[in-house]
């Protein structure tokens, strides 16, 4: 098993390294000049020059991978070159409102996900079969930012329930002091036990964290019943049956345990997609994190930026990829 | 029947968090504005990149100025550069020395008191960090303390200072017990300014919540706003049901279809005003056909103008007369300007000797801009009227920068569209970056080289130092020239539209300072 793993997180080390090669080549491939960027819109040819040997940029290719690769390793992903900040930093900053987002969607896609999954399954081809494949299907295929948009229409502007967007309301904000642990809002507010902000934070929470998790709720559902409808025509549970234990016993102790397994490789996985979903819902509800960062990245070609997120990315991926991979190890069949 | 009634139990609670919520908050607006008054700031993009007030170059200016202030300030009821911080400035003949009289009895934020030394070092610390838009100082020789309240710029060239010190970026006024900070002190969220507002707090990227400064000197009056809030918002839908809710008392950079719907609301107010950028289409001069003048006149008049301005921006935009943008000095209603037609243009064609037949041009624009491909598309159609393929190349700005500067002109794009605007109220900076000849191209992309020209924008750059009236003829004849010339495509001045609570008031956009709210000039009703 020991070994299983270590040989997974080899494999996860390469990637991330092909990952790093991969996109450091393509930033300095693309016809940009980091040093103009750096320098600013209207800098003089003394100023880009200046930028320029401050960046390293004078010297080798090979020399400037080396060091960038080295300074990876020692946590150092360089500077913005929009902001001109360390990326280290920046990350630290918009990293957790982006984890908690999808921490909360996550929790929410399984409570919901699963049992959707598990009822359409025990009564298929009846009313809630069909309402349930109904909706597995538009959560998969509606499109994330429509969806935001739809529900910020109906909530916001017509209903008047929830905010538009953001983490707090401005005007507690001004008159409440919002308490910075972990980055996490809800989190950090129920350490400092601040239940104002809490619940004003958590009516913020709803309607992104129902976009994010509308996915995987899908994608959940639709594993789960078919997983279970599979696992419901074996040999053992209509033994199981035919014993005369309880239909609820069989759904819930013989057939879920042998589904689950799969269930959560799914889930898992779907929590990657999740993180890079989360980046769109945050630009839509004006959410302070990861999202917002890389969008002005991309559109401003921070490289520096764009790569720090994408190694936080991949570094997510090789995580959830290793956890997917021991769920598989965990079932004593793999190992046979 | 148990399932049934847990269900019900949970969302009875659901419904209870968010009806308890929604009330909670409504109750704490109601006890907000006993107390506070907050204007809220939609804006489309992060309120600051840098919050050093010496390096930002950027959109940190919608926040600094409400927090540092500068010598002089080009005020838009006047048209004219006013005091600031300094209450009179003087130059000698040359304008090569200039002398300011500081305001006596400001305090910065930290309790510091404004004087000469405090101004010297500020704009030392912006020349010495040359970051953004500290060139604007390259003319500054010398910083003299002459007394407590005089301080003396000594000039290698004569410049006009007095409209240098109101620029938008580079020219704020820095406590002097911030002035040895470095640029992390800053972005830490501290600052140490005169303006009317304090910064309360910070959340990088998002937004910046500013207090009112209670001993800022020209004093406050009851209908002022307490607190200032600039959020990102980055949706244009979004921005525009936080104002229509009456959440955001004011916000810009709207689509046309969300302008559209909010003029039909009586509680908001659409804004608009000149915005001191305009979009300009350069010729690449140095590459055939276009090296032909008369070719180039057939293109401009091949350009849907009209229809540019009243259905792309649908009227959200002033069509140009010369190079300079309506509502800046400099700008001449009376200058001849192209009009969209085929007719002459065909004309034009014929006269220049080019065969068109075949004749593919490639036009160049920052990708991400909806209406500049809709521009460039009605082109495309005039043009192929002409018997000429407009290939339209949308690419990242990067890209569009990168091959305009090719040092092979064949290897060029034959069009290039971008926009252009100051960082000071001045017309210079059009005719020295886009007019005037360069060695190495940077926004001189028409690749003009024009010795006549170039005498003539040095002569205006000196008179705009000390004779801004003859100065202005001048600038008036080098745009004749231009367009004579045809080195451009003179597409359209933008306007500044803004969407406004109707209880907002005492806000006029300002095209000296782009995007920036001076809220101390606003109050509610």
């Amino acid at each position: 098993m020991l070994s299983y793993i270590i040989r997974r997180l080899s494999l996860g080390i390469i990637v991330l390294l092909g990952v790093i090669t991969i996109t450091f080549t393509i930033a300095r491939i693309i016809p940009s000049d980091p040093a103009v960027k750096w320098a600013g819109p209207r800098a003089t040819q003394e100023q880009i020059q200046k930028a320029r040997e401050q960046l390293g940029l004078d010297k080798p290719l090979i020399v400037q991978f080396w060091k960038y690769l080295t300074n990876c390793m020692k946590g150092d992903l360089g500077y913005s070159l929009r902001t001109h900040q360390p990326i280290k930093e920046e990350l630290k900053t918009f990293i957790p409102a982006t984890l908690e987002l999808v921490i909360i969607a996550f929790i929410f896609a399984t409570i919901v996900g699963i049992p959707l999954g598990i009822y359409s399954a025990k009564m298929k081809d009846q009313l809630l079969d069909h309402l349930s494949r109904l909706f597995s299907i538009g959560a998969v295929s509606l499109p994330t930012f429509w969806v935001g948009l739809f529900l910020q229409l109906i909530f916001y502007n017509q209903l008047e329930l929830l905010p538009l967007g953001g983490q707090v309301s401005t005007e507690i904000k001004i008159m409440y002091e919002i308490p910075k642990v972990t980055g996490m809002l809800l989190f950090d507010c129920i350490l400092t036990s601040n239940w104002i902000v809490f619940f004003d934070a958590l009516k913020h929470y709803i309607l992104p964290c129902f976009t994010i998790a509308l996915y995987p709720i899908g994608l959940v559902a639709r594993m789960t019943r078919s997983a279970l409808l599979e696992v419901l025509n074996e040999d053992y549970i209509i033994a199981a049956k035919s014993y005369g234990l309880k239909d609820r016993k069989v759904l819930w102790i013989y057939a879920l345990k042998n589904t689950l397994g799969s269930t959560a490789i799914v889930l898992t996985l779907s929590l990657g997609y999740t993180l890079v979903d989360t980046f769109l819902v945050e630009a839509i509800f004006s959410w302070p994190g990861l999202g917002s960062y890389v969008t002005t990245a991309v559109t401003t070609l921070d490289y520096p930026a764009i790569i720090g997120v994408t190694i936080f990315s991949t570094v997510c991926y090789v995580i959830l990829n290793l956890v997917a991979d021991i769920i598989i190890a965990l079932d004593p069949r793999v190992r046979l | 029947m148990k399932k049934f009634l847990c269900f019900v139990l949970m969302m009875c609670i659901m419904g209870a968090i968010i009806t308890g919520c929604s009330g909670g908050q409504q109750q704490s607006t109601q006890t907000t504005e006993n107390k506070l008054k907050i204007a809220y700031y939609a804006f489309i993009s992060e309120p600051y990149i840098d919050f050093d007030p010496s390096v930002e170059y950027s959109n940190g200016i919608i926040v600094l100025h409400n927090i540092y202030e500068t010598l002089t300030r080009y005020d838009i009821n006047t048209e004219k550069i006013e005091p600031l911080l300094a209450e009179e400035w003087t130059s000698n003949e040359d304008g090569t020395v200039w002398n300011f009289k500081l305001r006596q009895g400001v305090k910065f934020h930290d309790g510091a008191e404004l004087n000469a030394e405090a101004v010297k070092k500020s704009i030392e610390r912006t020349m010495d960090l040359q970051m953004g838009a500290a060139y604007i100082w390259d003319c500054v020789d010398e910083i003299k303390v002459i007394d407590d309240y005089t301080v003396e710029f000594v000039l290698s060239y004569p410049a006009p200072l007095d409209l240098i010190a109101s620029a938008g970026y580079a020219a704020f006024i820095i406590s002097p017990n911030a002035v040895d900070k470095d640029t992390g002190w800053f972005n830490e969220g501290n600052e140490a300014g005169t303006g009317p507002y304090k910064v309360q707090q910070v959340t990088k990227g998002e937004e910046v919540i500013l207090a009112k400064f209670d001993d800022y000197w020209k004093g406050w009056s009851d209908n002022q706003y307490d607190r200032v809030i600039i959020k990102k918002i980055p949706e244009s839908s979004s921005r525009r049901q936080l104002v229509e809710k009456g959440e955001a008392q004011i916000t810009s950079g709207l689509s046309v279809t969300d302008i559209k719907a909010l003029r039909e609301n009586p509680a908001v107010n659409v804004i608009e005003g000149p915005s001191w950028t305009n979009i300009i289409g350069f010729f690449n001069t140095e590459k055939k056909p276009l090296d032909n003048v008369d070719f180039r006149k057939a293109l401009c008049y091949a350009f849907p103008y009209e229809e540019v301005v009243s259905d792309i921006k649908e009227g959200m935009a002033y069509k140009s007369t010369g190079l300079i943008p309506k509502g800046l000095w400099g700008h001449d209603e009376s200058l001849m300007q192209y009009e969209t037609d085929l007719q002459k243009a065909e004309e034009y064609l014929i006269k220049s000797g080019v065969n068109s037949e075949g004749l593919k041009l490639e036009l160049t624009f920052t990708s991400g801009t909806e209406e500049l491909r809709n521009m460039a598309q009605l082109y495309q159609v005039n043009l192929k009227k002409l018997g000429i393929e407009l290939q339209i190349q949308e690419m990242n700005w990067d890209n569009v920068w990168e091959k305009s500067k090719n040092t092979n002109p064949e290897d060029r794009q034959d069009i290039l569209f971008m926009q252009w605007w100051p960082d000071y109220a001045s017309p210079m900076s059009w005719l020295y970056s886009l007019v005037y000849s360069e060695e190495d191209i940077l926004f001189n992309l028409s690749y003009i080289k024009d010795e006549n020209l170039d005498v003539m924008i040095e002569e205006a750059d000196i008179l705009s130092a000390t004779d801004r009236v003859e100065a202005e003829k001048l600038i008036v004849d080098v745009q004749k020239e231009v367009l004579d010339k045809a080195y451009f495509i003179h597409a359209y001045d933008d306007k500044s539209v803004w969407a406004v609570d109707a209880g907002f008031k005492g806000f006029k956009p300002n095209p000296a300072y782009e995007g920036v709210v001076f809220f101390y000039d606003t109050y509610y009703e």
